[in-house]
C-alpha cells in the first residue's frame, strides 16, 4: 500500500511540477523575437480593454476580427465598455495583476500609473514591430516618461467649441468667433428664443477648461508650474476665472448651477436641452464631438466655430495632448504579438478605413493616408484638427491639471460661487490655497 | 465518522471558500491597510506603515464630517420611514381581501428591482427637472420642483428610493403580524377595544421582536447606500447627497488613496457596530419576547 501510494505521488508531482520546470527551461533553448506559426503552436490570447461609444465598439470589433483572420495563432478577447467606471475598473486590473495586454488609456493616467515611466511597456523595445516613424514627434514626446515610451497615441485632441448651427440660426445669429461675441449672444438667445435657451452648456470639468484657455490668452503663461508644484498664476487672476463665470451665468451665456444639476448625474449630450437644441453649444474634445452629434434629434447640424482668440495671446491655451493611447501590459507575457495587434490599429490601412474618425482623426500618419486616399477625411473631427494646427501652441498642458483631485477642487469651488454660496473674490482666494495645496500634495 | 465530517467540509467548502477569500481577507486586509500610505497604483510591498496618521486626518477633514452627517441625516430619515411604510402596507395587506395574493407580490416587486443600476437610472429621469414627476405637479397646477438641483431636496429624492424598495421589510412584517393569535384580537374586540386600541395594545407590542429585526437589518442597509446617491446625482448638488459610502469609493477609486479609503472603511464599520449595539442594548425596553420585555423566552 505504501509503495502504490508512494508511487502515485510521484506520478502527481512530475504531472504538477514537470510543465513548470520544462517552461522555466524553454526560454533559454527559444529563438529570441519569432513569431510562432499558425501550424506548430496552439493559439495565442491577448485580451484588450477600451472605452467608447456603441459605434466603436462594433468597428473595433470588426477591426479585431479582421486581425485574427491576418494572423490565425492570435486570438483576441476584447473587454470594453463605456467611459463611467473605466478608470476604477483598470485601477483594479493593474492592481490586481490582471490588466489587459493591450489597453487603451488616458493621457493623464500616467500620472498615476507610471510616474517613474516603467508603469507599462517600454514601446521603443518593441520598434522592430511596431511603426513609430508615421507619429508626430511631440504627440510621442507625451506620451514618454523618463525616456520610456508608454503608449502610443490615437490622436492628438484638444477642446475646442462646437455650436448648434441649427439654433443659432433661429435666433438670428452666426456662431461666436470672439470671446467677446460669445458673450454678447447670451442676451439675444434670451430675447428671440426664450429664458431656455443659451448659446452654450458646460459642466465644471468644461468650465475649468473654459477658463484654463481664457487666462492663459490673457496672462501668456503656463496655469500650473509643475517644478514648483503650485498655481503658475497669481490670486488675482484666479478671482478673474471667477468673475468669467459668474459673467457668463448673468449674461444668459450658459445655464446657472441649479439648473444644470435639476437632470441629475447625466453625461451633458444625454440632457434633454442639448438633444433637443435649447443648449446650443459645447466646449469639447474633437476626439469627442461625434458622441455629441449622434444624440442630437434630427434635423439640426453641429458646426465647429473659430477658435476665440485674444489679441496679441501667445497662446490659444489649449488642452492640446494625446486623446486616448494604446499601452501594453508591462507584465504581458506575448509583447510581440500585442505589439502587432497595436501596429496593425494603429498603422494598417484596412483597419483604418473600418475604425475612420469614430475615435477623432488617427495620428499615425499611414492612416491617415489610408483615408485619405479613400475620401473619408472630412467632418468635424478632421475640421478640428486643422483648426488646432492653426492656432498658437506655445504653452503646453501639464497632465496634473487633469488630475482627479485638481479637477475635483475645481469643480467644489466653481459649484460653491455657482450656488451663492460664496462671492468670486472667496472663490480666487479658495483657489488660490486650496487648489495650491491639492497640488503640492499631488506633485511629490 | 471521520467520512462524514470530510463529506461535511467538503459540501461547505464552497462557502468557506468565498468566506475567506471575499470577507475574511478584505476584512483583514483593509484593517491592515488603513495604518499605511497605501497608493492603488503601487505595489503593496511600497506602502508604508504610519499608523494611526489615516485616522488622525479623518479628525481634521471637512469632507468627512461633511459626509457624515449627510450620512447620519439619510439614515435617520430613511430607517423609521421606511419601516412605517412598510409596517402600514404590511398591516393593509394582511387583511382578509379578494386577490391578496397578487396585491402582496405586487407590492413587493420594487423590493426586487430597487437596488439596480437601472433602477436608479429610472429615478434619475423621473425626477428630473423636466421629468414625469415634474410633469405631474404641471398637470396639477403646482409648481415644479427642482428635486435633484436644490440641495435641499436632493436628499429627498435618494430616500424616496429606499423607501420605495419596502418590500423585504413589508414581508417580514406580513409574517410577524400572521403569528398573532387572533383570538387576542376577539378578546379585544368583546371588550370593546376600538381599532387604535387594538393596534397600539395589541399587534404593535407583539411586533416588536419583528419591528427590531427589521431596525437592525434597515440600520445597516442605509449605512451602506451606494448605488442611488452615485447615479442619480454623484453626491451633489453642493455635496449635499455624498454619503460616505460614496467618499471611501472616491477615495479609493478615484483618488488611489486607498490606505485612507480603508481607515474610512473601518470607521464605517465602527459607526454601523455602535448603532447595531445601541439597539441591541435597549431592546430590554421596548422589545417583547412571549411577554416579557427584552427577554427571549
Amino acid at each position: 500500500m505504501p509503495n502504490i501510494l508512494s508511487v502515485l505521488l510521484s506520478a502527481l508531482f512530475l504531472l504538477l511540477v514537470g510543465p513548470a520546470l520544462s517552461q522555466t527551461a524553454s526560454p533559454t533553448a527559444q529563438p529570441p523575437v519569432a513569431l510562432p506559426s499558425a501550424m506548430d503552436t496552439p493559439p495565442i490570447e491577448l485580451r484588450m480593454s477600451w472605452w467608447g461609444g456603441n459605434d466603436v465598439h462594433r468597428a473595433q470589433l470588426k477591426a479585431l476580427d479582421l486581425f485574427e483572420r491576418r494572423h490565425p495563432h492570435i486570438r483576441v478577447k476584447a473587454e470594453y465598455t463605456g467611459w463611467a467606471g473605466h478608470l476604477e475598473r483598470l485601477t483594479t486590473q493593474i492592481a490586481g495583476g490582471t490588466a489587459p495586454d493591450l489597453m487603451q488609456i488616458n493621457w493623464n493616467w500616467l500620472k498615476l500609473f507610471s510616474r517613474d515611466g516603467r508603469g507599462f511597456y517600454d514601446l521603443n523595445r518593441l520598434a522592430g514591430t511596431l511603426r513609430l516613424d508615421g507619429f508626430d514627434r511631440d504627440a510621442l514626446a507625451m506620451s514618454t516618461i523618463q525616456g520610456h515610451l508608454n503608449g502610443l497615441p490615437l490622436n492628438m485632441a484638444a477642446r475646442l467649441f462646437w455650436f448648434n448651427k441649427t439654433t443659432f440660426d433661429k435666433a438670428g445669429l452666426t456662431v461666436p468667433r470672439s470671446w467677446d461675441e460669445l458673450m454678447a449672444a447670451g442676451p439675444r438667445f434670451r430675447q428671440r428664443l426664450g429664458p431656455d435657451y443659451y448659446p452654450l452648456d458646460v459642466n465644471f470639468q468644461d468650465l475649468t477648461a473654459i477658463a484654463y484657455s481664457w487666462i492663459v490668452q490673457h496672462r501668456n503663461r503656463p496655469f500650473i508650474d509643475e517644478a514648483a508644484g503650485r498655481l503658475a498664476l497669481s490670486r488675482d487672476d484666479m478671482v478673474a476665472i471667477a468673475r468669467l463665470y459668474t459673467r457668463m451665468v448673468e449674461n444668459h451665456v450658459i445655464p446657472d448651477a441649479r439648473e444644470r444639476a435639476a437632470y441629475g448625474n447625466v453625461p451633458p449630450q444625454e440632457m434633454r436641452p442639448w438633444i433637443t437644441g435649447r443648449y446650443a453649444g459645447t466646449y469639447q474634445w474633437t476626439s469627442a464631438i461625434g458622441k455629441y452629434v449622434d444624440t442630437l434629434e434630427p434635423g439640426q447640424e453641429v458646426v465647429l466655430a473659430p477658435y476665440p482668440l485674444l489679441p496679441g495671446a501667445a497662446s490659444a491655451g489649449l488642452l492640446y495632448k494625446p486623446a486616448m493611447l494604446f499601452a501594453i501590459n508591462r507584465e504581458t507575457r506575448h509583447p510581440r504579438e500585442a505589439a502587432l495587434l497595436l501596429d496593425f490599429l494603429m498603422n494598417d490601412p484596412e483597419a483604418a478605413h473600418i475604425l475612420g474618425l469614430r475615435r477623432g482623426v488617427p495620428e499615425s500618419a499611414a492612416a491617415v493616408a489610408a483615408l485619405r486616399q479613400e475620401g473619408l477625411l472630412h467632418g468635424l473631427a478632421w475640421e478640428g484638427r486643422q483648426q488646432i494646427a492653426g492656432l498658437p501652441r506655445t504653452i503646453a498642458l501639464t497632465g496634473w491639471f487633469e488630475h482627479a483631485r485638481v479637477r475635483d477642487g475645481f469643480q467644489d469651488i466653481f459649484e460653491a460661487l455657482g450656488y451663492g454660496r460664496i462671492d468670486a473674490e472667496e472663490a480666487g482666494k479658495r483657489m488660490d490655497e486650496d487648489i495650491n495645496a491639492i497640488l503640492a500634495r499631488v506633485i511629490r | 465518522m471521520y467520512e462524514n465530517r470530510i463529506t461535511g467540509l467538503l459540501y461547505i467548502a464552497p462557502f468557506l471558500l468565498g468566506l475567506v477569500m471575499f470577507t475574511l481577507f478584505p476584512f483583514v486586509s483593509s484593517l491592515l491597510l488603513s495604518f499605511t500610505d497605501y497608493q492603488l497604483q503601487d505595489p503593496v510591498s511600497a506602502a508604508h506603515a504610519i499608523g494611526l496618521e489615516n485616522y488622525r486626518q479623518m479628525v481634521g477633514d471637512r469632507t468627512f464630517r461633511h459626509a457624515l452627517g449627510v450620512t447620519l441625516l439619510y439614515v435617520f430619515a430613511t430607517v423609521p420611514l421606511k419601516l412605517a411604510f412598510a409596517l402600514f402596507i404590511a398591516f393593509v395587506l394582511n387583511f382578509k381581501l379578494r386577490a391578496i395574493g397578487l396585491f402582496r407580490t405586487a407590492y413587493y416587486i420594487p423590493s426586487i428591482l430597487g437596488g439596480s443600476v437601472a433602477i436608479a437610472v429610472l429615478w434619475r429621469y423621473v425626477f428630473a427637472g423636466d421629468g414625469l414627476i415634474n410633469q405631474a405637479l404641471g398637470a396639477a397646477g403646482i409648481s415644479a420642483v427642482n428635486w435633484l438641483g436644490d440641495p435641499a431636496y436632493a436628499l429627498t429624492t435618494i430616500v424616496l428610493l429606499r423607501l420605495w424598495q419596502f418590500g423585504s421589510a413589508m414581508v417580514v412584517f406580513l409574517a410577524g403580524l400572521q403569528t398573532i393569535p387572533t383570538d387576542l384580537y376577539e378578546a379585544a374586540t368583546v371588550d370593546g377595544a376600538g381599532k387604535a386600541r387594538i393596534f397600539f395594545t395589541i399587534t404593535l407590542p407583539l411586533l416588536t421582536p419583528v419591528i427590531f429585526f427589521n431596525f437592525v437589518m434597515q440600520i445597516v442597509q442605509a449605512f451602506q447606500e451606494f448605488n442611488g446617491p452615485y447615479i442619480i446625482t454623484g453626491g451633489g448638488p453642493l455635496k449635499s447627497t455624498y454619503l460616505l459610502p460614496l467618499m471611501i469609493y472616491d477615495e479609493a477609486f478615484k483618488y488611489f488613496n486607498v490606505g485612507y479609503a480603508s481607515a474610512l472603511s473601518w470607521t464605517l464599520f465602527l459607526i454601523v457596530a455602535l448603532f447595531t449595539a445601541l439597539a441591541f442594548g435597549s431592546q430590554r425596553y421596548w422589545v417583547f419576547y412571549g411577554g416579557e420585555r427584552g427577554e427571549r423566552t
